[in-house]
């Protein structure tokens, strides 16, 4: 995740291993994490919500695997988003999400990394 | 037989072709323009441009090698021409050089239409197959029931729309090359109870109403029963899944002329006026979001239009947003029915 800093804002789902997952950076970025329900656990259609409107922003987005895969799902075919041929979402990995205006143009995943690497 | 009466034939002849023919001699002087090639000179603008396109092509032709080109016309529609110049005579000093042209407009749009459908269908194919790798992945190490319940949900739903995507597609494959099954007299008031029956549990179950309003008594169709009720069925499924909880989904029919048309009423959310004229595309979807909540293929309204179609008929919609909408389908009433009527 550290390659993917700076950025702005870092929100993340309340669960404890979610704010643990980005605390580091937080700490490192000297930014604040900013919790939101929008991203906690079995939600879908809120978390595609937020994260389509915060197309185009540097912002670390933090939630849970299942919310995950339904924010990938939503923006491969409202969006046409390409997730490349098998994707992958491993935990601790980590999706880089282009776009603007509401939309997103290209994605890429890169698997989890140690976190002393962070 | 003499070379006159022959020479008038072969102008005859090549009045008959499709393709427009220019002849010219040596000096680049137009000798021979058949029909398809009159009409160009004769008509609007964008012939004009034609016209000068071919004589110029026949002058590439006549300094002894082929010349082909593509023309795009936007004057007043769009169409194609290709254009094609040969040397006549002998490429080393032509006599003469002629033009074959081609109207491909057809043909390019057709192109078009089944580019856009190997794309579309791809992404619609990738979208559910991606969604199964992402939550294979989540599931795989998930030791929350909860969570393992609703991954294990979600990854049902996307194998089913995945099945649903290649059954529609199937389907409606069968239906444009104008179907398999019989058509025979179908009386109309037993297909739209079949459709109430076959959607009641899934109208009650969100407290929809669904119910036969009226339809004119002995009116028959015909028509083959498997595709009709393939086509009411997507109008009454989509007409349940676009409703609100409360509403209700009325299905009709009546006798139009020599038509009978069966229509689906309901007071769902209805369709934005600049989507209705698309909505019978393969694909096109309104909300891609709620067609994908809902389990929507995109494919349904296809299905109806060509039903429609290779019943002789043809298939409209009335929307008011926040209303509602009102699909007619109308095909040839049965002979029968008149002679009863």
């Amino acid at each position: 995740m550290g390659n993917f800093a700076p950025r702005a804002r870092i929100l993340s789902s309340p669960s404890l291993r979610c704010l643990q997952t980005v605390g580091l950076v937080a700490s490192a970025q000297h930014l604040t994490v900013e919790e939101t329900d929008d991203l906690a656990e079995g939600q879908s259609s809120v978390a595609v919500h937020l994260v389509r409107s915060l197309a185009g922003q540097e912002v670390v987005v933090c939630t849970h695997g299942d919310v995950i895969a339904e924010i990938l799902v939503a923006l491969a075919d409202e969006d046409r988003l390409d997730l490349g041929q098998n994707p992958k979402q491993a935990k601790g990995s980590v999706w880089a999400l282009d776009g603007r205006a509401g939309s997103f143009t290209s994605a890429k995943y890169s698997a989890p990394v140690a976190m002393d690497a962070l | 037989m003499r070379s006159g009466h022959l020479l008038a034939l072969l102008v005859e002849a090549a009045d008959k072709a499709s393709q427009g023919i220019v002849v010219c001699d040596e000096d680049g002087t137009v000798l021979l323009r058949n029909a398809p090639a009159r009409e160009l000179v004769n008509a609007r603008d964008g012939d004009l441009l034609a016209d000068k396109a071919i004589v110029a092509a026949l002058g590439r032709a006549l300094t002894g090698s082929n010349h082909e080109e593509t023309l795009d016309l936007y004057s007043p529609t769009r169409h194609t021409l290709e254009i094609r110049a040969f040397p006549l005579g002998g490429a080393g000093t032509p006599l003469g050089a002629v033009a074959l042209v081609d109207d491909v407009s057809e043909l390019r749009r057709l192109e078009a239409v089944r580019r856009d459908f190997v794309a579309n269908l791809s992404h619609e194919l990738k979208t559910p197959l991606g969604a199964l790798s992402l939550l294979a992945e989540t599931l795989d190490g998930e030791e929350e029931p909860d969570v393992v319940a609703r991954l294990t949900a979600r990854v049902g739903a996307e194998a089913t729309r995945f099945s649903r995507i290649v059954d529609d597609l199937l389907d409606l494959s069968r239906i444009e090359a104008g179907g398999t099954g019989t058509i025979a007299p179908i009386a109309v008031s037993a297909v739209l109870e079949d459709a109430v029956d076959n959607f009641y549990d899934q109208a009650t179950a969100r407290n929809i109403t669904l119910e036969v309003a009226a339809v004119d008594a002995g009116l028959l169709v015909m028509a083959n029963r498997r595709d009709l009720g393939s086509a009411l069925a997507n109008l009454v499924d989509n007409a349940i899944k676009y409703s609100e909880p409360g509403a209700a989904v009325s299905v009709g029919a009546a006798r139009r002329g020599n038509r009978a048309c069966l229509w689906v009423r309901d007071q769902g959310i209805g369709i934005p006026r600049r989507d209705q004229e698309r909505i019978f595309e393969r694909f096109y979807r309104v909300d891609r979001a709620r067609s994908r909540s809902t389990g929507g293929t995109g494919l349904g309204l296809a299905i109806v239009r060509h039903v429609a179609a290779y019943h002789g008929g043809d298939v409209t919609v009335e929307s008011v947003e926040g209303e509602g909408s009102l699909f007619t389908l109308c095909i040839p009433a049965a002979d029968q029915e008149l002679s009863h009527g």
